[in-house]
Protein backbone atom coordinates (compact mmCIF):
# COMPACT_ATOMS: atom_id res chain seq x y z
CA UNK A 1 0.00 0.00 0.00
CA UNK A 2 1.22 3.45 -0.96
CA UNK A 3 3.12 5.54 1.74
CA UNK A 4 0.87 8.60 0.38
CA UNK A 5 -2.68 7.51 -0.54
CA UNK A 6 -3.64 8.69 -4.02
CA UNK A 7 -7.19 9.86 -4.37
CA UNK A 8 -8.74 8.09 -7.24
CA UNK A 9 -11.91 10.61 -8.45
CA UNK A 10 -15.41 8.43 -8.23
CA UNK A 11 -15.61 8.99 -12.16
CA UNK A 12 -12.45 7.34 -12.89
CA UNK A 13 -13.45 4.00 -10.84
CA UNK A 14 -14.97 2.35 -14.17
CA UNK A 15 -12.21 3.01 -16.37
CA UNK A 16 -11.16 -0.53 -18.91
CA UNK A 17 -7.26 -0.92 -18.18
CA UNK A 18 -5.58 -2.77 -20.04
CA UNK A 19 -2.26 -4.97 -18.61
CA UNK A 20 -0.30 -6.71 -21.16
CA UNK A 21 2.92 -8.49 -20.15
CA UNK A 22 3.76 -11.86 -20.70
CA UNK A 23 5.03 -13.01 -16.96
CA UNK A 24 2.16 -13.91 -15.14
CA UNK A 25 3.04 -13.13 -11.64
CA UNK A 26 3.48 -9.29 -13.39
CA UNK A 27 0.45 -9.25 -14.24
CA UNK A 28 -1.22 -10.53 -11.40
CA UNK A 29 0.63 -8.20 -9.28
CA UNK A 30 -0.33 -5.05 -11.45
CA UNK A 31 -4.10 -6.28 -11.61
CA UNK A 32 -4.44 -6.12 -7.81
CA UNK A 33 -2.32 -2.94 -7.04
CA UNK A 34 -5.23 -1.51 -9.68
CA UNK A 35 -7.33 -3.23 -7.82
CA UNK A 36 -5.97 -1.90 -4.66
CA UNK A 37 -7.00 1.68 -5.30
CA UNK A 38 -10.69 0.83 -6.58
CA UNK A 39 -9.99 0.69 -10.44
CA UNK A 40 -11.35 -2.77 -10.81
CA UNK A 41 -12.33 -3.03 -14.28
CA UNK A 42 -8.93 -4.74 -15.80
CA UNK A 43 -8.51 -7.21 -18.37
CA UNK A 44 -5.21 -9.32 -18.79
CA UNK A 45 -3.08 -9.69 -22.61
CA UNK A 46 -0.49 -12.06 -22.35
CA UNK A 47 0.48 -11.12 -25.56
CA UNK A 48 0.81 -8.30 -28.63
CA UNK A 49 -1.15 -10.09 -30.48
CA UNK A 50 -3.95 -10.39 -27.41
CA UNK A 51 -3.82 -7.39 -26.72
CA UNK A 52 -4.57 -6.15 -30.49
CA UNK A 53 -7.99 -7.88 -30.55
CA UNK A 54 -8.82 -6.29 -26.89
CA UNK A 55 -7.85 -2.64 -28.32
CA UNK A 56 -10.68 -4.06 -30.70
CA UNK A 57 -13.41 -5.68 -29.35
CA UNK A 58 -13.12 -4.10 -25.76
CA UNK A 59 -11.63 -0.34 -26.43
CA UNK A 60 -9.58 -0.15 -23.26
CA UNK A 61 -9.17 3.50 -21.37
CA UNK A 62 -5.44 2.80 -20.93
CA UNK A 63 -3.30 -0.20 -21.73
CA UNK A 64 -0.05 -0.99 -19.69
CA UNK A 65 2.19 -2.26 -21.92
CA UNK A 66 5.57 -4.06 -21.63
CA UNK A 67 7.71 -3.80 -24.25
CA UNK A 68 9.72 -6.83 -24.58
CA UNK A 69 7.48 -9.77 -25.56
CA UNK A 70 8.18 -12.60 -27.46
CA UNK A 71 6.60 -12.88 -30.95
CA UNK A 72 4.80 -9.30 -31.09
CA UNK A 73 6.10 -6.86 -28.71
CA UNK A 74 5.22 -3.72 -27.18
CA UNK A 75 6.85 -1.48 -30.19
CA UNK A 76 4.38 -4.05 -32.74
CA UNK A 77 1.98 -3.35 -30.94
CA UNK A 78 2.09 0.44 -30.90
CA UNK A 79 2.56 0.69 -34.77
CA UNK A 80 -0.39 -1.89 -35.28
CA UNK A 81 -2.30 0.22 -32.95
CA UNK A 82 -1.75 3.18 -35.23
CA UNK A 83 -2.64 1.73 -38.28
CA UNK A 84 -5.93 0.41 -36.52
CA UNK A 85 -7.66 4.17 -36.41
CA UNK A 86 -9.39 3.38 -33.28
CA UNK A 87 -12.07 6.16 -32.97
CA UNK A 88 -10.80 6.63 -29.13
CA UNK A 89 -7.25 5.55 -28.36
CA UNK A 90 -6.40 4.73 -25.59
CA UNK A 91 -3.60 5.83 -22.94
CA UNK A 92 -0.74 4.13 -23.19
CA UNK A 93 2.04 3.65 -20.97
CA UNK A 94 4.83 1.43 -21.32
CA UNK A 95 6.92 -0.11 -18.62
CA UNK A 96 10.65 0.05 -20.25
CA UNK A 97 14.14 -0.78 -18.48
CA UNK A 98 15.42 1.62 -21.38
CA UNK A 99 16.18 5.46 -20.01
CA UNK A 100 18.08 6.91 -22.91
CA UNK A 101 16.67 9.56 -24.85
CA UNK A 102 16.62 8.37 -28.39
CA UNK A 103 14.51 5.54 -26.73
CA UNK A 104 11.89 7.39 -25.20
CA UNK A 105 11.68 9.81 -28.10
CA UNK A 106 10.96 6.97 -30.27
CA UNK A 107 8.33 5.52 -27.84
CA UNK A 108 6.59 9.02 -28.12
CA UNK A 109 6.77 8.70 -32.12
CA UNK A 110 5.05 5.74 -31.82
CA UNK A 111 1.87 7.11 -30.36
CA UNK A 112 3.01 5.99 -26.53
CA UNK A 113 1.68 8.74 -23.87
CA UNK A 114 4.11 8.06 -21.08
CA UNK A 115 6.39 5.39 -19.87
CA UNK A 116 7.21 4.20 -16.37
CA UNK A 117 11.22 2.86 -15.65
CA UNK A 118 11.84 -0.88 -14.16
CA UNK A 119 11.65 -1.61 -11.65
CA UNK A 120 8.28 -0.22 -10.93
CA UNK A 121 7.10 2.31 -8.71
CA UNK A 122 4.10 1.59 -7.88
CA UNK A 123 2.65 4.83 -6.38
CA UNK A 124 4.02 6.66 -9.83
CA UNK A 125 2.71 4.27 -11.93
CA UNK A 126 -0.76 4.82 -10.34
CA UNK A 127 -0.87 8.76 -10.25
CA UNK A 128 0.66 8.85 -13.81
CA UNK A 129 -1.80 6.40 -14.42
CA UNK A 130 -4.67 8.36 -13.22
CA UNK A 131 -3.28 12.07 -14.06
CA UNK A 132 -3.64 10.60 -17.80
CA UNK A 133 -7.28 9.21 -17.08
CA UNK A 134 -8.45 12.43 -15.11
CA UNK A 135 -7.42 14.35 -18.68
CA UNK A 136 -8.85 11.62 -20.53
CA UNK A 137 -11.96 11.99 -18.90
CA UNK A 138 -12.23 15.98 -19.34
CA UNK A 139 -11.37 15.63 -22.91
CA UNK A 140 -13.87 13.45 -23.25
CA UNK A 141 -16.31 15.52 -21.10
CA UNK A 142 -15.75 18.63 -22.95
CA UNK A 143 -15.98 16.73 -26.43
CA UNK A 144 -19.39 15.93 -24.96
CA UNK A 145 -20.56 19.25 -24.13
CA UNK A 146 -19.55 20.83 -27.34
CA UNK A 147 -21.42 18.33 -29.64
CA UNK A 148 -24.34 18.88 -27.14
CA UNK A 149 -23.63 22.49 -28.17
CA UNK A 150 -23.80 22.02 -31.43
CA UNK A 151 -26.77 20.04 -31.59
CA UNK A 152 -28.46 23.40 -29.22
CA UNK A 153 -27.54 25.51 -31.88
CA UNK A 154 -28.54 23.30 -35.05
CA UNK A 155 -31.94 23.37 -33.35
CA UNK A 156 -31.86 26.87 -33.11
CA UNK A 157 -30.92 27.50 -36.04
CA UNK A 158 -33.56 25.59 -37.46
CA UNK A 159 -35.97 27.63 -35.51
CA UNK A 160 -34.43 30.80 -36.61
CA UNK A 161 -35.04 30.03 -40.09
CA UNK A 162 -39.19 29.13 -39.13
CA UNK A 163 -39.16 32.49 -38.61
CA UNK A 164 -38.58 34.01 -41.88
CA UNK A 165 -41.07 33.71 -44.94
CA UNK A 166 -41.69 30.20 -45.98
CA UNK A 167 -41.91 29.21 -49.77
CA UNK A 168 -45.35 29.00 -49.32
CA UNK A 169 -45.98 32.01 -47.49
CA UNK A 170 -43.98 34.05 -50.08
CA UNK A 171 -45.91 32.55 -52.75
CA UNK A 172 -49.06 33.65 -50.99
CA UNK A 173 -47.91 36.81 -50.94
CA UNK A 174 -47.10 36.61 -54.99
CA UNK A 175 -50.10 35.47 -56.14
CA UNK A 176 -52.29 37.79 -53.98
CA UNK A 177 -50.50 40.95 -54.81
CA UNK A 178 -49.31 39.88 -58.59
CA UNK A 179 -45.71 40.45 -57.60
CA UNK A 180 -42.49 38.12 -57.92
CA UNK A 181 -40.41 37.22 -55.00
CA UNK A 182 -36.80 35.80 -53.89
CA UNK A 183 -34.52 35.86 -51.12
CA UNK A 184 -31.15 35.27 -49.96
CA UNK A 185 -30.42 34.22 -46.24
CA UNK A 186 -26.69 32.86 -45.10
CA UNK A 187 -25.51 33.15 -41.78
CA UNK A 188 -21.92 33.58 -41.26
CA UNK A 189 -22.43 31.58 -38.46
CA UNK A 190 -24.78 28.38 -37.72
CA UNK A 191 -27.32 31.38 -36.98
CA UNK A 192 -27.24 35.24 -37.51
CA UNK A 193 -28.09 38.34 -36.73
CA UNK A 194 -30.58 39.11 -40.13
CA UNK A 195 -33.59 38.84 -40.12
CA UNK A 196 -36.05 39.76 -42.89
CA UNK A 197 -40.00 39.19 -43.10
CA UNK A 198 -43.32 39.92 -45.01
CA UNK A 199 -46.68 40.88 -44.20
CA UNK A 200 -49.96 41.01 -46.17
CA UNK A 201 -51.76 44.36 -45.07
CA UNK A 202 -54.52 44.85 -47.46
CA UNK A 203 -56.12 44.32 -50.51
CA UNK A 204 -53.50 46.80 -52.25
CA UNK A 205 -50.55 46.66 -49.55
CA UNK A 206 -48.04 44.56 -48.32
CA UNK A 207 -45.46 45.15 -45.89
CA UNK A 208 -41.57 43.66 -46.83
CA UNK A 209 -38.93 44.35 -44.28
CA UNK A 210 -35.05 43.98 -43.32
CA UNK A 211 -33.03 44.09 -39.93
CA UNK A 212 -29.75 43.30 -38.97
CA UNK A 213 -28.71 42.97 -35.30
CA UNK A 214 -25.40 44.47 -33.98
CA UNK A 215 -22.55 41.75 -34.44
CA UNK A 216 -23.17 38.19 -35.41
CA UNK A 217 -23.39 34.80 -34.12
CA UNK A 218 -25.54 33.55 -31.30
CA UNK A 219 -26.15 36.86 -29.32
CA UNK A 220 -27.29 38.39 -32.88
CA UNK A 221 -29.69 35.69 -33.58
CA UNK A 222 -31.68 35.83 -30.08
CA UNK A 223 -32.59 39.49 -30.91
CA UNK A 224 -34.07 38.05 -34.31
CA UNK A 225 -36.37 36.33 -31.95
CA UNK A 226 -37.45 39.39 -29.46
CA UNK A 227 -37.75 41.49 -32.97
CA UNK A 228 -39.96 38.66 -34.67
CA UNK A 229 -41.79 38.41 -31.34
CA UNK A 230 -42.66 42.04 -31.24
CA UNK A 231 -43.73 42.16 -35.09
CA UNK A 232 -45.83 39.73 -35.23
CA UNK A 233 -47.74 40.71 -31.51
CA UNK A 234 -47.35 43.94 -31.10
CA UNK A 235 -49.87 46.21 -32.37
CA UNK A 236 -47.82 48.05 -34.33
CA UNK A 237 -48.59 51.02 -37.25
CA UNK A 238 -47.56 48.44 -40.08
CA UNK A 239 -48.65 50.73 -42.94
CA UNK A 240 -46.56 53.70 -41.60
CA UNK A 241 -43.02 52.38 -41.71
CA UNK A 242 -41.48 55.98 -39.79
CA UNK A 243 -44.21 55.34 -37.21
CA UNK A 244 -43.53 51.31 -36.95
CA UNK A 245 -39.66 52.48 -36.91
CA UNK A 246 -40.06 54.78 -33.89
CA UNK A 247 -42.74 52.31 -31.90
CA UNK A 248 -39.93 49.64 -32.47
CA UNK A 249 -37.30 51.68 -31.58
CA UNK A 250 -39.02 52.43 -28.09
CA UNK A 251 -39.34 48.59 -27.18
CA UNK A 252 -36.13 47.76 -28.51
CA UNK A 253 -34.64 50.82 -26.67
CA UNK A 254 -36.11 48.94 -23.15
CA UNK A 255 -34.29 45.82 -23.88
CA UNK A 256 -31.26 46.11 -25.31
CA UNK A 257 -28.56 46.41 -23.30
CA UNK A 258 -25.66 49.44 -24.17
CA UNK A 259 -23.33 48.78 -27.65
CA UNK A 260 -26.31 46.41 -29.42
CA UNK A 261 -28.84 47.97 -31.68
CA UNK A 262 -30.52 47.18 -34.53
CA UNK A 263 -30.90 48.23 -38.31
CA UNK A 264 -34.26 47.83 -40.11
CA UNK A 265 -35.34 48.70 -43.33
CA UNK A 266 -39.11 49.09 -43.58
CA UNK A 267 -40.97 48.93 -47.04
CA UNK A 268 -44.68 48.89 -47.21
CA UNK A 269 -45.64 47.80 -51.52
CA UNK A 270 -48.82 49.29 -52.73
CA UNK A 271 -49.41 47.19 -55.55
CA UNK A 272 -52.81 49.71 -57.30
CA UNK A 273 -51.11 53.02 -57.03
CA UNK A 274 -47.75 51.64 -57.76
CA UNK A 275 -46.13 53.02 -55.14
CA UNK A 276 -43.74 51.62 -52.45
CA UNK A 277 -43.30 53.69 -49.13
CA UNK A 278 -40.09 53.04 -47.31
CA UNK A 279 -38.75 54.67 -44.22
CA UNK A 280 -34.85 53.86 -42.82
CA UNK A 281 -32.70 52.99 -39.30
CA UNK A 282 -29.55 52.66 -40.52
CA UNK A 283 -29.99 50.12 -42.84
CA UNK A 284 -28.60 50.68 -46.54
CA UNK A 285 -31.23 52.46 -48.47
CA UNK A 286 -33.55 50.07 -50.99
CA UNK A 287 -32.15 49.59 -54.43
CA UNK A 288 -34.81 50.08 -57.47
CA UNK A 289 -33.36 48.31 -60.67
CA UNK A 290 -35.48 50.29 -63.23
CA UNK A 291 -37.08 47.83 -66.21
CA UNK A 292 -35.02 50.32 -68.20
CA UNK A 293 -32.04 49.52 -66.09
CA UNK A 294 -31.62 52.70 -64.60
CA UNK A 295 -30.64 52.43 -60.79
CA UNK A 296 -32.01 54.15 -58.10
CA UNK A 297 -31.18 54.16 -54.47
CA UNK A 298 -34.06 56.14 -52.62
CA UNK A 299 -32.37 58.62 -49.71
CA UNK A 300 -34.00 57.33 -46.75
CA UNK A 301 -31.93 57.50 -43.05
CA UNK A 302 -32.52 57.48 -39.98
CA UNK A 303 -31.04 56.45 -36.46
CA UNK A 304 -30.57 52.68 -35.68
CA UNK A 305 -33.23 50.93 -33.68
CA UNK A 306 -32.67 50.69 -29.75
CA UNK A 307 -30.15 53.47 -29.27
CA UNK A 308 -31.86 56.63 -28.52
CA UNK A 309 -35.98 56.12 -27.18
CA UNK A 310 -36.70 59.82 -28.91
CA UNK A 311 -35.22 58.94 -32.25
CA UNK A 312 -37.49 59.71 -35.08
CA UNK A 313 -37.92 58.74 -38.31
CA UNK A 314 -39.51 59.90 -41.90
CA UNK A 315 -40.91 57.49 -44.73
CA UNK A 316 -40.65 58.25 -48.44
CA UNK A 317 -42.99 57.10 -50.91
CA UNK A 318 -42.18 56.76 -54.37
CA UNK A 319 -43.85 55.47 -57.72
CA UNK A 320 -42.73 52.30 -59.37
CA UNK A 321 -43.29 51.40 -62.83
CA UNK A 322 -44.24 47.73 -64.22
CA UNK A 323 -41.15 45.62 -63.96
CA UNK A 324 -38.88 47.74 -61.86
CA UNK A 325 -36.89 45.19 -59.16
CA UNK A 326 -36.91 46.52 -55.22
CA UNK A 327 -34.11 45.37 -53.97
CA UNK A 328 -33.52 45.26 -49.57
CA UNK A 329 -29.92 44.34 -48.83
CA UNK A 330 -28.06 43.41 -45.75
CA UNK A 331 -24.53 45.38 -44.94
CA UNK A 332 -22.87 41.76 -45.43
CA UNK A 333 -23.71 41.52 -48.33
CA UNK A 334 -23.22 45.06 -50.19
CA UNK A 335 -20.44 46.00 -48.58
CA UNK A 336 -16.47 44.20 -49.15
CA UNK A 337 -15.36 43.81 -45.37
CA UNK A 338 -11.57 44.75 -46.69
CA UNK A 339 -11.88 48.57 -48.76
CA UNK A 340 -15.99 49.28 -47.44
CA UNK A 341 -16.38 49.16 -51.33
CA UNK A 342 -19.79 48.94 -52.45
CA UNK A 343 -20.20 45.07 -54.09
CA UNK A 344 -23.65 46.04 -55.38
CA UNK A 345 -21.77 47.05 -59.39
CA UNK A 346 -24.30 49.71 -60.84
CA UNK A 347 -23.23 48.21 -64.29
CA UNK A 348 -24.07 44.46 -63.33
CA UNK A 349 -27.22 45.29 -61.80
CA UNK A 350 -28.31 46.97 -65.44
CA UNK A 351 -27.03 43.61 -67.35
CA UNK A 352 -28.93 41.65 -65.22
CA UNK A 353 -32.22 43.35 -65.79
CA UNK A 354 -31.79 43.99 -69.24
CA UNK A 355 -30.82 40.14 -69.48
CA UNK A 356 -34.39 39.57 -67.24
CA UNK A 357 -36.50 41.65 -69.41
CA UNK A 358 -35.44 39.75 -72.82
CA UNK A 359 -34.84 36.19 -71.31
CA UNK A 360 -37.85 36.67 -68.67
CA UNK A 361 -35.73 34.35 -66.31
CA UNK A 362 -37.17 33.61 -62.80
CA UNK A 363 -36.76 36.26 -60.09
CA UNK A 364 -34.85 33.54 -58.01
CA UNK A 365 -32.50 33.48 -60.70
CA UNK A 366 -31.78 37.29 -60.68
CA UNK A 367 -31.01 37.25 -57.04
CA UNK A 368 -28.91 34.33 -57.28
CA UNK A 369 -26.85 36.39 -60.11
CA UNK A 370 -27.06 39.22 -58.04
CA UNK A 371 -25.56 37.35 -54.86
CA UNK A 372 -23.05 35.95 -57.26
CA UNK A 373 -21.95 39.20 -58.46
CA UNK A 374 -20.95 40.83 -54.98
CA UNK A 375 -18.67 37.74 -54.40
CA UNK A 376 -17.22 38.16 -57.59
CA UNK A 377 -16.43 41.73 -56.24
CA UNK A 378 -15.95 40.96 -53.39
CA UNK A 379 -12.96 38.74 -54.45
CA UNK A 380 -11.55 41.07 -56.89
CA UNK A 381 -11.27 43.07 -53.61
CA UNK A 382 -9.16 40.05 -51.90
CA UNK A 383 -12.31 39.94 -49.34
CA UNK A 384 -13.44 36.87 -48.06
CA UNK A 385 -17.37 36.46 -47.52
CA UNK A 386 -17.96 34.76 -44.41
CA UNK A 387 -17.53 37.04 -41.65
CA UNK A 388 -20.78 39.07 -41.70
CA UNK A 389 -24.86 37.84 -42.02
CA UNK A 390 -25.79 37.62 -45.64
CA UNK A 391 -29.24 38.95 -46.61
CA UNK A 392 -31.27 40.10 -49.25
CA UNK A 393 -34.90 40.04 -50.74
CA UNK A 394 -36.35 41.53 -54.28
CA UNK A 395 -39.38 42.00 -55.18
CA UNK A 396 -40.42 42.18 -58.74
CA UNK A 397 -43.42 44.75 -59.47
CA UNK A 398 -46.06 44.16 -61.79
CA UNK B 1 -7.69 47.64 -36.88
CA UNK B 2 -4.86 49.51 -35.51
CA UNK B 3 -5.31 53.25 -33.67
CA UNK B 4 -2.16 55.58 -32.17
CA UNK B 5 -3.26 58.05 -29.25
CA UNK B 6 -1.48 61.41 -29.14
CA UNK B 7 -2.42 63.82 -25.89
CA UNK B 8 -1.66 67.25 -25.40
CA UNK B 9 -2.84 68.55 -22.31
CA UNK B 10 -6.27 67.56 -22.31
CA UNK B 11 -6.80 67.03 -25.72
CA UNK B 12 -6.87 63.43 -27.13
CA UNK B 13 -6.45 62.59 -30.96
CA UNK B 14 -6.62 59.03 -31.69
CA UNK B 15 -5.80 58.23 -35.38
CA UNK B 16 -7.56 54.70 -36.21
CA UNK B 17 -6.85 53.23 -39.63
CA UNK B 18 -7.91 49.50 -41.46
CA UNK B 19 -11.35 47.79 -40.34
CA UNK B 20 -13.16 49.07 -37.64
CA UNK B 21 -14.97 45.78 -36.90
CA UNK B 22 -16.19 43.44 -34.64
CA UNK B 23 -13.02 41.57 -33.20
CA UNK B 24 -11.93 45.42 -32.23
CA UNK B 25 -13.55 45.01 -29.21
CA UNK B 26 -10.36 44.02 -26.88
CA UNK B 27 -8.79 47.47 -29.01
CA UNK B 28 -11.42 49.49 -28.06
CA UNK B 29 -11.87 49.06 -24.36
CA UNK B 30 -8.45 49.94 -23.83
CA UNK B 31 -9.54 53.95 -25.69
CA UNK B 32 -12.65 53.76 -23.31
CA UNK B 33 -10.08 52.67 -20.31
CA UNK B 34 -7.63 55.42 -21.75
CA UNK B 35 -10.56 58.19 -20.57
CA UNK B 36 -10.87 56.89 -17.26
CA UNK B 37 -7.10 57.20 -16.51
CA UNK B 38 -6.34 60.71 -18.13
CA UNK B 39 -7.96 63.93 -17.59
CA UNK B 40 -9.68 64.09 -21.07
CA UNK B 41 -11.59 67.16 -22.23
CA UNK B 42 -11.42 66.80 -25.75
CA UNK B 43 -11.44 63.93 -27.86
CA UNK B 44 -10.79 63.29 -31.39
CA UNK B 45 -11.59 60.50 -33.46
CA UNK B 46 -9.82 60.66 -37.11
CA UNK B 47 -11.17 57.92 -38.98
CA UNK B 48 -9.72 59.17 -42.21
CA UNK B 49 -7.52 55.94 -42.37
CA UNK B 50 -10.41 53.92 -41.65
CA UNK B 51 -11.92 52.27 -44.58
CA UNK B 52 -14.76 49.86 -42.73
CA UNK B 53 -16.96 50.02 -40.24
CA UNK B 54 -19.52 46.73 -39.50
CA UNK B 55 -22.31 46.95 -37.71
CA UNK B 56 -20.05 46.31 -33.96
CA UNK B 57 -18.00 49.47 -34.82
CA UNK B 58 -20.78 51.26 -34.39
CA UNK B 59 -22.28 49.91 -31.14
CA UNK B 60 -18.56 50.54 -29.65
CA UNK B 61 -19.51 54.43 -30.77
CA UNK B 62 -22.37 54.63 -29.15
CA UNK B 63 -21.08 52.89 -26.05
CA UNK B 64 -18.38 55.84 -26.55
CA UNK B 65 -20.86 58.55 -26.88
CA UNK B 66 -22.38 57.12 -23.45
CA UNK B 67 -19.25 57.23 -21.64
CA UNK B 68 -17.95 61.02 -22.91
CA UNK B 69 -21.26 62.07 -22.08
CA UNK B 70 -20.86 60.88 -18.57
CA UNK B 71 -17.81 62.38 -18.40
CA UNK B 72 -18.45 65.95 -20.15
CA UNK B 73 -15.42 64.86 -22.67
CA UNK B 74 -16.17 66.80 -25.62
CA UNK B 75 -16.34 64.23 -28.87
CA UNK B 76 -15.26 64.09 -32.82
CA UNK B 77 -15.25 62.10 -35.55
CA UNK B 78 -13.01 63.42 -37.64
CA UNK B 79 -12.95 63.14 -41.41
CA UNK B 80 -14.83 59.82 -41.93
CA UNK B 81 -14.34 58.56 -46.01
CA UNK B 82 -15.81 56.47 -48.17
CA UNK B 83 -17.79 53.29 -46.07
CA UNK B 84 -17.45 54.88 -42.90
CA UNK B 85 -19.07 58.23 -44.52
CA UNK B 86 -21.97 56.38 -45.70
CA UNK B 87 -22.72 54.53 -42.95
CA UNK B 88 -22.54 57.37 -40.91
CA UNK B 89 -24.89 59.06 -43.25
CA UNK B 90 -27.80 56.27 -43.67
CA UNK B 91 -27.44 55.96 -39.56
CA UNK B 92 -28.10 59.78 -39.41
CA UNK B 93 -25.00 59.68 -36.88
CA UNK B 94 -25.07 62.78 -37.63
CA UNK B 95 -27.49 63.37 -35.02
CA UNK B 96 -25.90 61.76 -32.19
CA UNK B 97 -22.03 63.23 -33.14
CA UNK B 98 -20.14 66.00 -33.96
CA UNK B 99 -18.99 64.94 -37.37
CA UNK B 100 -16.21 66.59 -39.12
CA UNK B 101 -15.14 66.58 -42.69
Amino acid sequence: MPDQPIIIPDNLRGAKILIVDDSEVNRKLLQRTFMAYGLGDIREAEGGREALELLGSWQPDLMLLDLMMPEVDGEAVCSAMQDMKLGSPPIVIVQTARTELVHKRRLFALGVTDYVTKPLDIGELIARSVAHLEKRELTREMHSYNQQISNTIQEAAVLQMAIMPTLLQQSEIESRYGVELASHYKPSEEMGGDFWGLRALDDACFAVYLADFSGHGLLAALNTFRLQAMMAEAKLDYHMPHRLLKQLNQRLCQLLPPGQFATMIYMVVNTRERSYTVANAGSLPPLVIGVAGEIYNPKVSGLPLGYLPNAGYKSVTLDYAPGDMLLLASDGLAECQNTGADLLDNESLRMLAANRLTSGEPLAAVMGEIVQSCNVQAAAHGASRVTDDETAVLVACR
Amino acid sequence: MQYTCSKSGPTCEVVMNGQFIFSDNQNFRKILHMLDEHEVQQLTLNLAEVNFVDSAALGMLLLLRDKVALKGINMTLARPQGQVKKVFAVSRFDQLFQIVE
